[in-house]
């Protein structure tokens, strides 16, 4: 069998070249081996793909055992061929032509996918192998700078214009949850609130009234009514500490639970240590620090009234601080002695503090003793001492008169009028001042005699300081027993417990009522030192000061 | 790490000023100029440390709003920008006094620097907003600029040894060659090593995908799988059957040195380029959130 065999060579971007072959052999064999006559090189194609045989009916294609060839589009295992058909025997195709004369076959071979192709990608460009640098930063940039920017730029400052000023949430009762715009705000807060200032930390107009303006005293105040100026702010502003002036030069907010207030010396001793440098008028002593140069306490009493005003007094700087309460008790009387003191109950009865100063139940001092609760046991108000059964209230002058008159008048009724006993005693008193008792206006004399300074001086003078009044009658004078001596200081004695009361004051050897037995700050520093000391309880100024003090104001004066 | 010896005087320039330095051949960026910018980002640490230390803040808390908070958060975002300038910097080849690779050593150690003196400024207090935001994404930005530091000082000694001085394209080029003469001499080999060699030359892949890329290995690799099967037919050949697939062998045993090499070479050059996927997005990130941060300050002051 006879057959021309025309195989088209293709070249990259070159001309079609086509390589003429006449094969003589039965069969023809077509594959990749290099034995076959039609040579297909190509490692795709099996070593013996088919084998072309010759019949009286023609030419007949047979595909190699258990294999199938592709003819004009469909697999076959074999198939006689004509003129026209295809065989397509992967990457070559096989064209059936009219065979010239003296030729049985004639066919037309054709690369369809070029091996050069086919291992293109072990080829490729350096750059497709390691990857285009670079290629898709871009992008993931600007999703970061999405990411970035939208949930914390844009819509914490959409929320922030939205919002204005605000009003912060009720302290009490169940306050709203925060809305989802407050939340977005709190991505630009610098940090948790106070602990005092947390529930209304979500609205952050409270404090923030105006954007780009540091938050002003006002703002503090609007909650703060009744805060108490630790110094003059115009005073502070024209002696240039203006910044000090101010509520944030303090206090710190957006750190979380910690305290909020600047507690360091440093900033009481930066004005105080010479404080007629930045104040020129002020009469304060400069302190620069508790453990050497701080004044000696200048004690000067204060009380707050029923009504809530403060009720003060002090002594000039420099002379010792005298007691003013107009109570007159001796310490050393009740205290003082070794065996005690006769009690009517009791026998002989030893003193402890404890019994006439009762703690605050909540505060840091002591109650002043009340007569109902400390003095009626031994100090019963009655006319003479025999007479327990008619003893007098402890209350106001006239109500006392009014009743002693009564008890008199209805004891003269019965024609038992007592006789004094005790000539020292108020009875005598009233009873020296009384006419005969058969003068007619003896009521009116029982009167007189009760309203006469002597008897108010011995029915009430052991404790109480008499004073004639402009009607010709007697009353006492208020007591004004200090509820603190440290005006602009604090002592807590809850604190200081484990120390015994006259370790400090020396009340068994006050002789005088009018003695005030504070200790000096020497006492204070057998303990206590600057901080910093190793070998003693360190002090700093808020220890006993309070910034923006709560008691009287003793200014300028003081 | 080894300390480069000083550089020579700089020479003086024909108008008498002095020249600008210029870096000795291959002279590694880390240690440009006998390490002159560690020095110096080791100075601005220093001076922000002893700051920090001896700094007594009003409020007892040391914070951003202080005066020295404000005086570091104002030299931290001046670095950052300062920083960020580089890759503008960089592409502007031959201007300025310095040389790129003082630009880069400096970029290097003044970056580290930048993260102490932004945790300085924010006085270690750190939240969940917009502050802590920005002082992550510097972290961010400076870990990953490490990373791309200890790359650039590593892998393009260990990429010029692994290629020989061959350039990769050239490196493609004898693959290609070699892929072939392999299919050239599997022609007459039986069908099932033709097929694994045909499948070799176009199976194959060097590159590929990040994951691919960054192993930098193919463990079902077409190319070892025909060498492997043309060694075991190599085993049970004898005579003229043999030689071809001994041929054979060699070319794909070449063809597999080359490929690991590429490979290897694809590996390095994706690693030297991988971290520029998290220190550019994350740079913009940080100029965003820097300059939020520096907004929602002053915004509620």
């Amino acid at each position: 069998m006879r057959a021309r065999v025309s195989t088209v060579i293709r070249r990259h971007r070159a001309a079609e070249l086509v390589r003429h072959a006449e094969i003589d052999a039965e069969p023809i064999r077509i594959g990749r081996g290099a034995g076959n006559e039609i040579h297909l090189a190509d490692p795709r194609v099996l070593l013996l793909a088919a084998t072309l045989h010759r019949d009286e009916d023609g030419l007949r294609l047979v595909a190699a055992p258990g294999q199938e060839v592709e003819l004009n589009g469909a697999l076959v295992p074999g198939a006689r061929l004509r003129a026209g058909d295809r065989v397509l025997i992967a990457p070559f195709e096989i064209e059936v032509t009219e065979p010239e004369p003296g030729f049985d076959l004639g066919c037309r071979i054709t690369s369809v996918a070029a091996i050069e192709e086919a291992n293109r990608p072990t080829t490729d460009a350096a750059t497709e192998v390691v990857g285009r640098v670079g290629r898709g930063r871009g992008v993931v940039s600007w999703l970061v700078l999405l990411a970035v920017l939208v949930p914390f730029g844009l819509l914490p400052g959409i929320a922030h214009h939205l919002a204005g000023s605000e009003e912060p949430a009720p302290m009490l009762g169940a306050r709203p949850p925060p809305t989802p715009m407050q939340g977005l705000r709190a991505l630009w807060s610098s940090g948790p609130m106070s602990g005092a200032h947390g529930f209304f930390g979500e609205r952050c107009g409270v404090c923030h009234r105006a954007a780009f303006e540091r938050v002003t005293d006002t703002a503090c105040l609007a909650c703060h009514r009744d805060l108490r100026r630790h110094a003059d702010p115009a005073l502070l502003a024209d002696e240039g500490r203006a910044d000090t002036a101010t509520c944030r030069a303090c206090h710190a907010e957006h750190r979380g639970q910690r305290q909020a207030v600047r507690d360091d010396d440093a900033f009481c001793i930066g004005c105080h240590g010479d404080i007629r440098a930045g104040a020129p008028t002020s009469t304060l002593v400069d302190v620069r620090g508790f453990a050497a140069e701080h004044p000696e306490f200048r004690l000067a009493g204060y009380r707050l009234t029923i009504e809530g005003a403060a009720d003060t007094w002090a002594d000039a700087r420099g002379a010792p601080a005298v007691d003013r309460s107009d109570l007159s008790y001796a310490h050393r009387a009740h205290g003082g002695a070794k065996d005690g003191v006769p009690h009517p109950t009791k026998g002989r009865w030893k003193f402890t503090c404890g019994d006439c100063h009762d703690a605050e139940p909540s505060g840091p001092g002591f109650r002043p003793p009340r007569y109902d609760h400390h003095c009626a046991e031994c100090h019963r108000i009655r006319l003479e001492e025999e007479q327990a059964a008619t003893a007098l209230p402890h209350a106001n002058a006239e109500l006392v008169r009014s009743l002693t008159v009564d008890l008199l008048t209805a004891a003269a009724s019965r024609g038992a009028v007592p006789a004094a006993a005790e000539p020292e005693s108020p009875l005598a008193a009233v009873l020296a001042r009384l006419p005969e008792p058969t003068a007619p206006d003896r009521v009116a004399a029982l009167e007189r005699a009760v309203a006469a300074p002597s008897f108010g001086e011995a029915l009430c003078g052991l404790c109480h300081v008499v004073v004639p009044t402009d009607g010709g009658g007697w009353t006492t004078r208020p007591t004004r027993v200090a509820e603190s001596w440290l005006a602009y200081g604090r002592f807590d004695h809850r604190r200081h417990g484990q120390i015994g009361c006259n370790d400090c004051h020396r009340a068994t050897e006050s002789p005088s009522a009018r003695d005030v037995i504070i200790p000096g700050i020497d006492t204070c520093r057998h303990c206590h030192d600057a901080p910093g000391s190793a070998r003693s309880v360190a002090m700093r100024c808020v220890d006993c000061h309070d910034f923006h003090h709560l008691g009287p104001s003793f200014t300028p004066a003081h | 790490m080894t300390v480069a010896p000083r550089s020579p005087p700089a020479a003086e320039s024909a108008g008498g000023a002095p020249a600008a330095y210029r870096s000795r051949p291959h002279e590694p960026f880390l240690v440009h100029r006998g390490l002159r910018y560690l020095w110096v980002a080791a100075a601005v640490v220093a001076a922000s440390v002893v700051a920090y230390a001896i700094h007594r803040p009003r409020l007892g808390v040391a914070n951003g709003g202080t005066w020295l908070g404000y005086t570091l958060g104002v030299i931290a975002a001046a670095l950052v920008l300062w920083l960020a300038y580089y890759r503008i910097r960089k592409r502007r080849y031959g201007v300025g006094r310095q040389p790129l690779t003082a630009w880069l050593s400096a970029h290097v150690y003044l970056g580290i620097a930048v993260v102490v003196v932004a945790t300085l400024h924010a006085g270690f207090e750190l939240g969940p907003n917009v502050h802590g935001l920005t002082w992550v994404l510097l972290v961010v930005v400076v870990l990953s600029g490490i990373v791309g530091a200890l790359a650039y000082a590593r892998y393009p000694r260990q990429m010029t040894r692994n290629r020989a001085g061959v350039a990769l394209d050239d490196l493609l080029n004898q693959i290609a060659t070699l892929d072939a003469e392999c299919r050239a001499a599997s022609l007459d080999l039986d069908d099932a090593l033709a097929r694994a060699v045909h499948a070799a030359g176009t199976d194959t892949r060097i590159g590929g995908g990040w994951w691919r890329r960054v192993v930098g290995r193919d463990d079902r690799c077409p190319t070892r799988h025909a060498l492997d099967l043309a060694r075991s037919r190599a085993r049970d050949a004898v005579g003229s059957d043999a030689r071809p697939l001994r041929r054979l062998i060699t070319l794909l045993a070449r063809k597999d040195a080359l490929v690991g090499i590429a490979r290897r070479e694809a590996r390095m050059r994706t690693l030297l380029g991988l971290w520029l996927y998290v220190h550019v997005p994350a740079t913009v990130g940080l100029l965003t959130a820097l300059a939020l941060h520096v907004v929602s300050v002053f915004w509620y002051w």
